[in-house]
Order: C-alpha cells, then structure tokens, then sequence
C-alpha cells in the first residue's frame, strides 16, 4: 500500500527509464538457476533425493526463492485421453518474509493470522491455475509420455514451493518448472507382455523399469516448454489540479519489483515458448492501489503493441539466459534413479 | 558459577537439565526454551555428577558425549555448565510457574538464540547479540507506515516496508502515534479539539510513511511516537528499503547527507549540489531523496514575511520538494546509494553513513552501471572495503 508520493516517484523512475534499482524497463534481475546441470557454475547442487527432477531459481540475497520438484509415476491413464501423460501440479506459497501475489499487493500488516493464511491458499489457487492455463498445456509432448498406451502412463507429480518472492511470482515459477522439466529424467520402461489374451484371471502383464541411468531420458518436449513474462503497466498519476483531463503516459516494464508492482495499473502475464509463439495471455487487472493511480484493469490501447514487443523480446532474452547458462550435461547423478516408481 | 553467568551459547545448547524427582532446577527465562529429555538418554551412571547436576551439550547428542561437544563448541568450558544446590529446593515461591513442569519426566533447558547466558537464582535467560525483532528505545528513529487512523491516534507499522521487500521482520510492533504528538500544521500550539480529530487524514492517511521518535515504551512494549519535531514528518518523493534492524546501529545523527557521489560528467541541474540525504531508522526502513537545496529555502524565506515561524517556512519547502520532479541524474544518484545499501544487506555490513559512501564511490569508481552493482560478484567487490 504505497503512498501516491512514493508511488509517483517509481512511476516516474520508470518513465525516465531508470528504474529505483537503477535498471532499465527491459531489464532482468541477475536471476540464478540451480539445476543439478549447470556445468558452467560451480554450483553442482544435486536434484532432490526421491524426485526426478528438480531445479531452484533464486535472487541473490533471497528475496525471490522458488524451489521446483518433479516426480513421477506410472499410473493409468484417464479414461478420455488413454494415450496421454499427465502432469499434476502442486503450488505451495510458504512466504518466509516476502510477499508473492498474483491477485494483488496483499496489505497483509495487521491482518489477522486466520485471513492470511486463507488470502494464501487463495493466492497459491491463484498461481496454480494460471500456470496450468498458460504453462501446462504446452509443457510438454503429453502422448510421448505414455509407457503402454491405455494402459500405463507418466503422471508428473510438479510440486513448486514459492518460499519468497520479490514481484513477478509468475515469471519465477514458469522458469522453476520449466528447468525442473527440462532437468528431469525417465527411466527406460518396458511393457512385457506374457500372459496370453484370452486368459484373463492371470495376465502376466508387466512393466520392467530399466535401472540403467545412462537409459533414462527427459520427457520429450520438455525443451519448448514456454515461460512466463510479465508485463506491467504503470501510468503517470492523475495530476490533482483541476482542469481537462491530459492523457496520462503509460510505460510498460518487465520483472517488476514488488513496489513497482504495487504502483502497475495493470499486469499482462504473456506465454511463449522458445520459437517465438505465444502460448497464452493472461491479464491481471485492477492491481493498480486503490485512491492512488489504479482505475481499474484497463489498459490503453496503444500500449498494445508495447506489451507485445516487450514480453516479445523479453522472452527471448530470457530463453537465451537460460540457454547460454545451462548447457546440459546428462552425466553424472547415477543416485537420482533411487527414485521409487510407483507402478499401480 | 559466576564464571558461567556469562557464557556465550549456540541455539540448541543445553543450558541445563533437570530431574522429575528433583524439585527446582530452573525457570524458563527468555531466550530459551524447554524440552523433555528422550527416553534412554540419560541415567546411564553419571557418577561424577549429581543427581541435580545439569549438564551443558548441544541438544541430541547422547549423554556420555556431551561434555566433549560442549568442549568442541564452547572452547576452554568444562562439561558443567550450572549447578543447583540444595539451597535453590526450599525456593518454593516459583515452583508453579516452571513452564512444562507440570508433564513427568526430566527436562532440559535448551538456548534459542546465540548470546550470552544470564541468570537470576533459577531464572535462566539468554541475552541475544543482536535480535532480528526490533525492539525500540526511547529516542530512536524510526520509519515508519500508517497502516490505521482513529481512536484520536495513527496506528504506525514499523516493519514499513509492504509486507514482502527484502527484510524478515513480519514480526514487528507496530507504534501509535497519538494526535498530541504531532505537529499542527503551520507550527500553532494548542489543545487538540475534536475538529483535528476528524482530519487527521489531513496529516496522514493510511500509508504514508513517516519518520518518528519513540517517545516511550510502555510495559507491553508498545511504542509510543511523536514527530514534534521539524525533522520529523512525512516522507515524500524518495525510495524507501528495508534491511534487518540489527544492521543500523545506534549514532548520533540519524539524518545523514551523503556528499561527493557527483561525477564530473554531471552537469549542474535544478537540484542544485546534487547531495543525497539518508535517513537511517533503527527499525531497519532506509529512506533515501535528495537534499533539498539550500537556495530554495532562501527563495522561500525571501517572499515570505521574516516574521513567519520556522516550521511555515520548513513546511512550504517540503511541499517544494513533493512536488518537483527529480532529475535524472538525481535519481540515478538515489538509485546508487539504494543499491550500495542493498549491497551492505547482501552482505551483512553494519550501515553507516560511511560505509553506504565507500561502497557507493567503489562502484562509480569501478565504473559500476547502477543496475549491475546488486550483482553478486559485483556485490563482493564493492563491499570490500568495509569489511576491512
């Protein structure tokens, strides 16, 4: 809940293009990705034991902290769609300190400890959701996921835990998922077949689960998941003088801090995979603080094509990032295939 | 025993134990908490210690270990840390306010926080080197954010960031700031009438920040503000951060101006010297703007009567200073000193105004964009030297 003075001030930074932090409008944060591969770092952190993937996406200093895990399992495959995988996703928003809302700047101070925690799971619905419309369905190659088509199927259990997040929770989340995915492996799975048809009380049906890691692959598609890019839009604060109303400046910027967001008018939460294609567009409005410079979720038309070109260029940025820092490697991690596969 | 009243312990040090059997032992001070003793790990033929005797560890390793882990982590301490004689029995006064005593079995006292121990007869307490809880003083600064107005007083959360920024103090007090304790504006003296009640939000509404003095704190700890001072009021057009509230020590000023962050290349603009003012609150909230410019108050002090009071004078040059935009490289000034405090939290320094200068002149020094001051390498360069 920011002052109209302090408000104004980060407006203003951002229509001279530079921003509190000091950086520019199209300018990231020095995000770092842990993701058991990266043989560029010295950071060797290993994937969770007992998940088959993992990664974490961390600012230095803490303030944004979102830990990825994949697990998987062979189960059966729903009756509508028997030849596709499954992805099951789990958002846990445990804000150590730090805020992380989609919905809007959770004015938390003061509040009781009961509707806090209920303004939290409603904010991890939030996020889950808005994941699994903008995300998920372009994740990965679902019907490379199934081991025995009808029968057997990969159910990737996502479990994603916010522990702090300084603004553009989104963003962070959809690169914790996407280097989880990426980073994942699925060990070799053979269906045999033994038993005959028609005998039906004792089919020998069975899988055999390769334990080999060098076997094991990554779920295909996992490389064009897309990422999240959050544009924010923040106007000039109506001036308070009376007189015809002036058209109000808007700017759009990227990776907007927690203040920042707070003063936006309005977010666009864009979705694009590695080859330039929009995957899903999601508007988060009326974010804008009340009193001080929000009127609602509109945004100007004009500033259309400065959303689009942003969250454009913003995303191949950031597929670059990930690309230039985290060459993968898939050697090494033999202990990662202590994994259970639970197979139904 | 005077000795140990002054050790130094870890969280999770075993600072005593004590027996179901035995009555005392000790009362459960601050800083410290009660656990029972797993089952099987004691009792096995101590006999260089009594029955009462407790014994110093860390907590889970198993008794026989014990004196060689408290020897490991405490240096030159011997296996004993205190010892209650049979003089502490016959205190029966506290008996029924030993917290958990109530449940069978022995019991062991286990240090929460890293500090010093003190104790008091049986109370035993552990002093912490530095909380992460502010707790205020009377005649601190503090920043802080109207987060309620009534009842004839402004309710101010000190942890004045939005509950998300960097620091981990969700935990802090919030202060009233009573409607006696401020300012009328225009600087009049006189009694309250219940027409300023109805517009307090004239002064401050809710979110706003402010900078305040602890005028008191009341046996609850709750704080109690006033701004009856020209300094004090609210905060305008500037950047506010936060960091934890042991890194702002105590000084003698609060309000600072950081000079001598101009470069050459900056060329003379409207915000005259170009010096930068932080205002350090022991609370942890940092908030940094422009100095306001010397020639603005001669400007003002010139179309005014030269009897009008200081405090007309000071208000109009806050409005002045609200109101007028920062230049560019004034921000980019602001953002420089932001990030080079940012870079003093990253990395644990005290902040002082000194050491928010040296790491600011580091980085223009080295030619550091302001951006790419927060990145870690750049962050242990910088930094540098205050940590000599």
């Amino acid at each position: 809940m920011p002052t109209s003075a302090e408000a104004s001030y980060v407006v203003e930074s951002c229509l001279e293009d530079l921003r509190i932090d000091g950086r520019s409008r199209n300018e990231y944060r020095p995000y770092t990705v842990t993701n058991g591969q990266s043989s560029t770092t010295a950071v060797q952190a290993p994937s969770f034991i007992l998940s088959n993937g993992s990664s974490r996406v961390h600012l230095p200093g803490s303030t944004t902290e979102v830990v990825c895990s994949v697990k998987a399992d062979l189960v059966h495959p729903s009756p509508s769609k028997p030849s596709e995988g499954m992805i099951g996703l789990n958002v846990d928003l445990s804000l150590c300190g730090g805020g992380g809302s989609v919905i809007g700047v959770s004015s938390s101070v003061g509040a009781a400890g009961q509707s806090q925690r209920r303004q939290q799971r409603e904010e991890e619905s939030q996020i889950a959701s808005l994941l699994q419309r903008l995300v998920l369905p372009h994740a990965l190659n679902y019907e490379q996921l199934a081991v025995w088509p009808g029968k057997y199927v990969w159910r990737l259990a996502v479990d994603l835990v916010i522990l702090r997040c300084d603004g553009c929770v989104l963003d962070t989340s959809s690169i914790a998922l996407r280097e989880a995915l990426r980073n994942t492996k699925l060990p070799k799975v053979q269906a045999v077949m033994e038993g005959k048809e028609s005998n039906e009380g004792s089919s020998k049906n069975d899988l055999v689960v390769d334990g080999d890691f060098s076997k094991a692959r990554s779920p295909a598609g996992a490389d064009e998941c897309p990422l999240v890019v959050t544009v924010s839009v923040l106007s000039e604060p109506l001036s308070t003088t009376e007189g015809e109303p002036k058209r109000r400046r808007s700017v759009t910027i990227i990776d907007a801090r927690t203040e920042e967001e707070a003063c936006a008018s309005s977010r666009i939460c864009v979705s694009a995979d590695p080859t330039g294609m929009i995957c899903g567009v999601h508007t988060v409005g009326g974010s804008g603080t009340d009193g001080c410079i929000g009127d609602g979720s509109s945004i100007p038309l004009a500033m259309l094509n400065d959303v689009i070109g942003a969250a454009g260029s913003a995303a191949e940025n950031l597929f670059n990032l990930t690309k230039k820092t985290f060459s993968t490697n898939s050697d090494g991690y033999g202990s990662l295939l202590k994994s259970h596969f639970l197979v139904q | 025993m005077d000795l140990l009243s002054q050790q130094f312990v870890l969280p999770g040090q075993v600072l005593a134990t004590s027996h179901s059997e035995t009555e005392g032992g000790f009362l459960r001070g601050h800083g410290t908490y009660v656990e029972l003793v797993p089952e099987g790990g004691e009792d096995e033929g101590d006999d260089d210690c009594g029955n009462d005797v407790m014994v110093g560890g860390m907590a889970g390793v198993s008794k026989k270990k014990r004196p060689t882990a408290w020897g490991s982590g405490g240096g030159s301490a011997q296996g004993e840390v205190m010892h209650t004689d049979g003089s502490d029995d016959k205190d029966k006064d506290g008996e029924d306010e030993v917290e958990g005593q109530t449940s069978k079995g022995p019991q062991r006292l286990i240090a929460s926080v890293a500090g010093t121990v003190e104790r008091v007869n049986k109370l035993i307490s552990v002093i912490p080197l530095s909380s992460s809880v502010y707790t205020g003083q009377v005649g601190d600064l503090v920043v802080g954010r109207i987060v309620g107005v009534g009842g004839s007083r402004w309710k101010v959360s000190l942890a004045c960031s939005p509950p998300s920024s960097s620091g981990s103090n969700g935990a802090m007090k919030e202060g009233q700031l009573p409607l006696s304790g401020v300012n009328l504006p225009g600087g009049v003296q006189r009694i309250r009438t219940s027409e300023d009640v109805l517009a307090m939000r004239t002064l401050f509404k809710e979110g706003d920040l402010l900078t305040c003095e602890i005028q008191q704190v009341q046996n609850d700890g709750t704080l109690i503000l006033h701004t009856r001072s020209l300094r004090y009021g609210k905060l305008e057009n500037g950047v506010l951060l936060t960091v934890p509230p042991s890194l702002v020590g105590r000084r003698k000023n609060h309000f600072v101006t950081l000079k001598g962050l101009k470069t050459s290349a900056d060329a003379v603009d409207e915000d005259g010297e170009g010096d930068v003012d932080v205002y350090l609150g022991l609370n942890g909230g940092i908030w940094i703007q422009r100095t306001v410019p010397s020639e603005w108050e001669e400007a003002i002090r010139s179309d005014q009567d030269e009897r009008a009071p200081l405090a007309e004078t000071l208000q109009k040059l806050r409005h002045r200073h609200a109101t007028t935009r920062v230049s560019r490289s004034m921000r980019e000034r602001i953002a420089r000193v932001r990030n080079a405090v940012e870079c003093l939290r990253l990395v644990h320094c005290q902040i002082s105004p000194d050491s928010i200068e040296a790491v600011a002149r580091a980085s223009l020094d080295a030619g550091v964009r302001v951006a790419d001051m927060l990145l870690p390498e750049n962050v242990v360069k910088l930094t540098e030297v205050t940590r000599q």
